[in-house]
This record gives C-alpha cells, structure tokens and sequence, in this order.
C-alpha cells in the first residue's frame, strides 16, 4: 500500500484527510485518489492539474508529485510500490 | 549594530560580511530578504530588477512606503537599505533573460515571481556553481528549498514543468516575510558551511492558513 500525503495547501482542499491505495502506476493511483477524495486529476504532457472544491468552489492546482522524494514526472517513475506519495502545489508568487 | 548577533554567528560572521549575496528580485520576497541581509551583516549586496514601486507592492514589499511609487525599486531599495547600515548596493537595472550575466557572487536568493525566469536564473547559477535559495508564495503558503550545484536536484528536477499563472497571485503579507526570513537564514547557513542543517535536498511547504510546516526530503 502506498501513503497519500497532502502538504501545503492542498490539505485543506482535500479535507486534510490522508489515504492508502493499493500499489500500481500513476494512473491507477490517482484515479483512486479521485474516487476516495472527490478530486479530479488531468495529465497534460509533463504537467498534471488537481481539480477540487474548495469553500463551495472548484479550484484547479497544478501540482507536484514526489515517491521517496522524487519528482515522478521529472524521474520517470512508472509503478509504484509501498512507500509515501506526497503531493503539493508549486507556489510561484515572489 | 551587530553586538547582539555577532557572538551567535562567531567565526561566520566575517564570512557573511565578506560574501557577495545576490537578491534576484526586490518584490515581496526580496524586500525582506534585502533588508534582513543588510541587518544580518552582508556587506556586498547586488540587487537585481527592473519594476516601479506600485501602490498594491505595499502590502508586502517592506522596503517600500507611499513615498517610493513611481520610483524605480533599485532605487528606493538601495536608499532605505543604505539609511540601515553602511553596505555595498549593485544595482543591476535588467529583466533575467537568457543573456543575463550573473556577478561573481557567493550564493543567489531567488525572489522572482515566476518558475520560467526561476529556470533561466537557476541554470545560469549551476553554469557557475553558485548556490541558489530558492522561495515561491502564493495565498497563505509559500516554499523554501536549496539548491546546490552537484550536491541536489536541479530546480526543474525538483518541480518539473511549470505554467505560471498569468494574473498576480493574491498572496498573505506574513507569509512573504516568512519565507523571505526563511530564505536569508539559509543563505547564511550556506556561507557559513551547515548544509547539514539546511534545506539542502529538502523541500519546505508551509501554510499559514493551518499552520502546516512540511518537510519532503528530496532523493
């Protein structure tokens, strides 16, 4: 099984809740974070966007997403086993 | 004026005061940052934009007062920071693009306020192996990592592929001086040879709005 950590503000659009799913690939993976949690995930080439309600509004996030602390897309990793997924929104604003 | 922290930082003190620190962006992030490297005992300080003072910067741009809009920000920056102590200001009048020559300095604070100049910035900083303390905001949170050349991930490595958003992000005053203040104290961690203690391969998320304060330890 593999932990589903949200960080930042991420945690208050999934209602700070954490998951386990079953070990996979990354599609499987967030489509069964999807179904847990209610939000929408969408891969754009090497970009991918959560959608989820916040305060009675859909927010869109692009985000990040690190297996043992690598980037998945930037490192390529395609299956998953164990270990902790954590996902945050890269914040730009200076 | 640096009776009450010279002991603390001892024989680093005189490495900081000797470094060169450059501040890429003097907005948000980088107003804080000026003004705590000047207070922290940097000496020689390159400052580098190209923007105005515009009345919505004052929210969180703590360089800056009614009087500065209008004015350049190298401007008003080098005033107020030089009114603090005596320091060295080279104020670098350029948008970062890929003809940006970076000075030779000790280490780069990314205070700029989108990834794709961060990108540009950053491989120009691994070219000449200069450290760079990279922080990003938006709303009540913000980021703070390190990047060593050799010793980490790249930023692009870290975060990927990044559409910036075109609008200002609307962002909380306190978390720009958070991250800032986070920001200068790993400069100097990095002047002063602690990477242990850094956020060296370590990505710091925070938010105010629950105060979270996350750590990824990056691989």
């Amino acid at each position: 099984m593999i932990k589903v950590v949200f960080k930042g503000p991420l945690r208050k659009s999934v209602g700070f809740r954490d998951l386990e799913v079953e070990d996979g690939d990354l599609e499987n993976i967030l489509r069964k974070i999807s179904e847990e949690l209610g939000v929408n995930f969408k891969i754009e080439g090497d970009k991918i966007y959560m959608r989820a309600n916040v305060d009675g509004m859909v927010a869109k996030f692009m985000i990040s997403i690190f297996y043992g602390g690598k980037n998945v897309i930037t490192e390529k990793i395609r299956n998953f086993e164990g270990g902790v997924l954590d996902i945050i929104t890269p914040m730009g604003g200076g | 004026m640096f009776e009450r922290h010279r002991e603390l930082l001892g024989s680093c003190f005189e490495k900081i005061s000797d470094s060169g620190i450059l501040i890429a962006g003097v907005g948000g992030l980088g107003s804080t940052v000026a003004e705590l490297s000047v207070r922290t005992g940097f000496k020689n300080i390159y400052l580098v934009d190209y923007k105005e003072v515009d009345e919505p910067d004052l929210n969180r741009q703590i360089l800056y007062t009614k009087k500065d809009i209008g004015n350049l920000k190298l401007n008003s920056a080098e005033k107020r920071l030089k009114e603090i102590a005596d320091v060295n200001i080279v104020k670098i009048n350029k948008r970062i693009d890929e003809n940006f020559d970076i000075p030779d300095v000790d280490v780069i604070i990314d205070c700029l306020d989108n990834f794709k100049t961060r990108y540009i910035l950053e491989e120009k900083a691994f070219k000449k192996k200069i450290p760079f303390v990279h922080g990003g905001v938006k709303g009540y949170a913000g980021q703070v990592t390190v990047v060593y050349p050799h010793k980490t991930k790249r930023l692009k490595e870290i975060f990927g592929e990044i559409e910036d958003e075109i609008n200002p992000p609307q962002v909380f005053p306190a978390v720009v001086t958070l991250v800032g203040s986070i920001q200068i104290s790993e400069a100097v961690k990095i002047i002063c040879g602690n990477e242990d203690g850094s956020l060296m391969n370590r990505l710091l998320v925070v938010d105010l709005s629950i105060n979270s304060f996350d750590l990824i330890y990056l691989s």
